[in-house]
């Protein structure tokens, strides 16, 4: 009896129970950041308010005046999209991901936020994304993967951008000088083959017969390395196999088409690194790699 | 004390370990996964002569020499500072969002307070409880981590073996608390310290292993694995998995300092009985104010090298001791029967 209230206590503490109420934080969907002698911090919160732009030189400073300025505890646990350009780059992720509590599946769209958080309807370009990547349209870009890219040698990562006219983002290389390279429509289809394994979807192919659907059961990537030279070996199965060789062309060139862009580009998105130092390799950034490429379609 | 069960001494032993685990500051690479697998079965064979002694050696021996008494509550004292050392360096501020670490730190030194005074016994068994959250919390992070495994950045290395061993080695301080525990259980006394020793090492290997294949280099970035880890395992997309590492890693540190609290006071209370009330407070002071002083890379070092004399080297002379006594009587009643 005498342990009751203090039980009574504890279970009233493990509740998290406090007098901080949902409309004390600002929840926000998208952020964006850019760097222009300042650092400028764009919000957008779930009910699709966009509050002003602040401005600072730390990201903790950025936060606070964001704070004063909705009255509210900024909590981005659960923002969807982060929004950067050639300006800030990937620089601030790593401080938003690992001290602030960014959500490592975060989607990092290229895009100048002071135009982006104008015009854009960033509810529907999270749901476009998720959705491209998971139809087999775009490769799956995550904040933690374009991390990981960029803390690499060839120091790149690959993110989505929405281009001008197109309803579907593509995809660009994104430097570390703050340039970035432009990934052709098909190269940025064959980076969704090269990157990582894929579940079901289907696609539609173009045949001599018009246009057919075909129904992808998986796609899995095989690597290895011998010395430098890395071995690339695409395996896709289909549920429609009179359209293998079809699908198999096309792969292969989209494949090639996407290795060729990136070796133009000095980049690493097909984790080659990870491949030459698993042999043994240290690479350096001006390293002669080959790629040789093969496509299975069962 | 003497109603510790196997699989509370093994849990209780275990989560004081995960607490040393979850706190390693940096990953030398691949070589580290077989380095500490060769470190854990290097500490079973050195536990040996540990698990050899008689029933209740530890006790007797306190009693006779009460200047080995002393050399343990030392180092268990260095084990507790090193805990809170840990806690002041390595948690991010994720995992400690409102409170900050001073407060946090305050916050845990009076819950371990309040478990140290109800004994060991009672710390033994709240840990299969802690046990079972730990469980579950552990089956959320490789969750989380799986989707983004790569097994690719997987390979045999033998570089950094030996600073990998050092810092497994630099970790094991409740390996010193298998004497003082397992004295106090009957039966099967070996089975639990085994069980603790390789689930520990499972332990290790697999947080080191998604911090190799989901973490990427952005591990070798930031330090502190496991830490690392929890950011990028979010298993959830619409749900942050924060709140279960938070208390884990609470429950674990207070483990951790309540079981090196507990031995203190066990120690304490055996060599002299008045000691009973106030070694709790006062270890756990002295535990605060060398964690104040001290940095945990010179606490680990100083774990590191007196762990194989206090694992070792004093049971296997107490060992070779009572052996030669056996040797003796058996002589003796050789020459009398003869």
């Amino acid at each position: 009896m005498k342990k009751y209230p203090e039980i009574l206590l504890f279970c009233v503490l493990l509740t998290g129970c406090s007098s901080e109420t949902i409309s004390d934080r600002l929840y926000t969907q998208s952020i964006g950041l850019t760097c222009d002698g300042s650092l400028s911090f764009y919000a957008e919160n779930f009910n699709q308010e966009i509050s002003p732009p602040v401005e600072g030189i730390s990201i903790a400073e950025v936060l606070r005046q964001e704070e004063a300025q909705n009255g509210g505890k900024v909590f981005i646990g659960h923002t969807e999209l982060l929004c950067l350009d050639g300006t800030c780059t990937l620089n601030p992720a790593e401080e938003l991901l690992f001290e602030k509590g960014l959500s490592p599946a975060c989607k990092v769209l290229y895009a100048r936020p002071e135009e982006y958080f104008q015009n854009a309807d960033h509810a529907s370009l999270i749901h476009i994304i998720r959705m491209s990547e998971q139809n087999g349209l775009l490769s799956s870009t995550e904040l933690a993967t374009a991390l990981s890219e960029w803390h690499g040698i060839w120091e790149t990562a690959l993110l989505p951008v929405q281009k001008p006219g197109r309803n579907m983002p593509g995809l660009v290389l994104l430097h570390k000088d703050g340039n970035c390279t432009d990934l052709s429509e098909a190269a940025a289809q064959g980076m969704y083959w090269l990157r990582r394994n894929t579940g079901s979807f289907t696609m539609t192919l173009q045949t001599p017969g018009g246009e057919q659907d075909i129904f992808i059961r998986n796609c899995r990537i095989e690597k290895q390395a011998e010395q430098q030279e890395l071995y690339y070996h695409v395996i896709v199965r289909t549920g429609t196999p009179e359209l293998n060789s079809i699908l198999q062309n096309l792969i292969e060139t989209q494949c090639q088409k996407a290795i060729q862009e990136m070796f133009l580009a000095k980049a690493d998105v097909i984790g080659m690194q990870d491949l030459l130092e698993k042999s043994g390799i240290h690479p350096e950034k001006n390293m002669t790699v080959k790629i040789h490429l093969s496509v299975t379609v069962q | 004390m003497s109603k510790i069960h196997n699989h509370q001494l093994t849990a209780i032993l275990f989560l004081s370990g995960a607490w040393s685990v979850i706190c390693i500051p940096s990953l030398y690479g691949n070589g580290q996964l077989p380095a500490t697998a060769a470190a854990c079965l290097l500490q079973i064979l050195l536990c040996l002569p540990m698990l050899a002694l008689q029933q209740g050696t530890f006790g007797r021996t306190i009693k006779n020499y009460k200047i080995m008494g002393m050399l343990y509550i030392i180092f268990f004292l260095i084990c507790g500072a090193n805990g809170f050392a840990q806690l002041w360096e390595a948690a991010p501020p994720q995992l400690l969002p409102s409170s900050g670490k001073l407060t946090a730190a305050v916050l845990i030194a009076l819950t371990c307070f309040y478990t140290s005074s109800a004994g060991l016994r009672a710390t033994a068994r709240a840990a299969p409880i802690v046990m079972g959250l730990f469980i579950l919390s552990l089956i959320v992070l490789i969750l989380g981590a799986w989707k983004r495994a790569d097994l690719n950045r997987i390979s045999f290395q033998t570089e950094n073996f030996l600073p990998g061993m050092k810092i497994y080695f630099s970790l094991s301080g409740e390996l010193a608390a298998v004497w003082v525990l397992a004295d106090q259980i009957q039966n099967h006394k070996n089975t639990a310290v085994n069980l603790y020793l390789i689930g520990k090492a499972c332990f290790c290997l697999l947080i080191l292993f998604f911090s190799i294949t989901a973490g990427g280099r952005l591990i070798y970035l930031n330090g502190y694995p496991f830490f690392t880890l929890t950011a990028l395992s979010q298993p959830l997309q619409g749900q942050r998995a924060d709140a279960l590492y938070i208390l884990v890693f609470v429950m674990l540190h207070i483990m951790h300092t309540t079981l090196q609290t507990g031995i203190v006071e066990h120690i304490a209370e055996q060599m002299y009985p008045i000691a009973e009330k106030w070694s709790a407070p006062v270890s756990l002071i002295f535990m605060l104010i060398l964690a104040y002083f001290f940095k945990s890379d010179i606490l680990e070092t100083i774990i590191f090298y007196s762990l194989p004399v206090l694992i070792f080297l004093i049971p296997l002379s107490m060992r070779i001791r009572q052996f030669a006594r056996s040797l003796h009587k058996k002589g003796t009643l050789y020459e009398k029967i003869s």
